[in-house]
């Protein structure tokens, strides 16, 4: 559903992984397990620029669950917030836990990312 | 007293957890006093990224085990990850390296925040080192370096002491990881 259409919470998507969801027109994506690495981020990088490309470029991704982030994760959401800002959107951190803000930190992610302590902040931001 | 175990597990992402738990009790096991969490973690990160880094990166069969070499000695951590790659090619050369290009360094990758060096030690150790980089960049120019990958090796050579990619012909290709270590009857 176009997120232009959508008002509210209009559809939940639910993998093991992760879900999506639509809040006032942002999508978000909420990672469910303590940790975020290899083993889903691919499968999580494609389901995510394909709602970019077809519902909205206006994302945020909740970590709030996740106490353990890898490199090929934090390249998956770095994915998403190019594909987000080529479509004029952008990707909004939320939630995370110290372990996962010092990787944020060692990578410099910080600096590209806007990141949210709740996810009404992170929408309202848009 | 030097100590070292050897893992061998299939080389298998499935696998990425236990080895990080494997290396985790291995780490309490041979005393290493984690008062900083943030070597707890760094040590996770460091064998996470090391390990997809050989399932990733080199080509290895199916099925196929992958190695892991840990090594307590004097204070010292050593991981080693031997893989089935031909290394890191320095000026379209891979190791063994050619004289010439001993002492020499070489841009590997750019990072959002600086560029992974490897320097050629001899020919075939290639040791990596980060710089940051300088001077303040805008939103647009960061996000056009920033790339999805090359952040793991980036994140093992900043948080460890010594990094290096050593070649010998019984071994093939091997990323060495050294970390100095508290022991826990210290």
């Amino acid at each position: 559903m176009p997120y232009e259409n959508s008002l509210n919470t209009n559809y939940k998507e639910s993998t093991m992984n992760f879900t999506f969801e639509t809040k006032n027109g942002v999508l978000i994506a909420k990672v469910l397990p303590k940790r975020a690495t290899v083993e889903f981020s691919a499968d999580f990088k494609e389901q995510l620029l394909e709602k970019i490309e077809k519902e909205t470029a206006r994302v945020v991704v909740d970590l709030s669950n996740v106490e353990f982030v890898d490199s090929s994760f934090l390249g998956a959401l770095v994915a998403g917030l190019k594909r987000t800002t080529m479509k004029d959107g952008d990707l909004k951190i939320v939630g995370l836990q110290p372990s996962v803000r010092s990787m944020f930190e060692l990578t410099r992610l910080y600096r590209i990312f806007d990141i949210f302590e709740k996810i009404e902040e992170a929408i309202d931001s848009f | 007293m030097k100590q070292k175990v050897i893992l061998s597990v299939p080389a298998d992402f499935s696998y990425l957890q236990t080895v990080e738990n494997f290396a985790d009790l291995l780490f309490k096991h041979f005393g290493v006093k984690f008062k900083d969490e943030k070597l707890e973690q760094n040590l996770r990160s460091t064998v996470n990224e090391a390990f997809v880094n050989v399932l990733q990166h080199t080509p290895l069969p199916q099925g196929e085990w992958v190695n892991i070499i840990f090594e307590l000695s004097e204070g010292d951590f050593v991981l080693r990850f031997p893989d089935q790659g031909k290394g890191i090619p320095v000026q379209e050369h891979y190791p063994p390296y050619p004289s010439h290009l001993v002492g020499s360094k070489h841009l590997i990758l750019k990072t959002l925040d600086g560029y992974l060096y490897g320097m050629v030690e001899s020919p075939t150790r290639l040791k990596l080192e980060f710089k940051n980089r300088s001077g303040i960049k805008n939103f647009d120019e960061l996000l056009q370096d920033v790339s999805e990958g090359g952040m793991g090796l980036s994140i093992i050579v900043k948080t460890m002491d010594e990094v290096r990619f050593v070649w010998d012909e019984a071994h093939g290709n091997v990323l060495e990881i050294k970390k100095a270590l508290r022991r826990a009857d210290e």
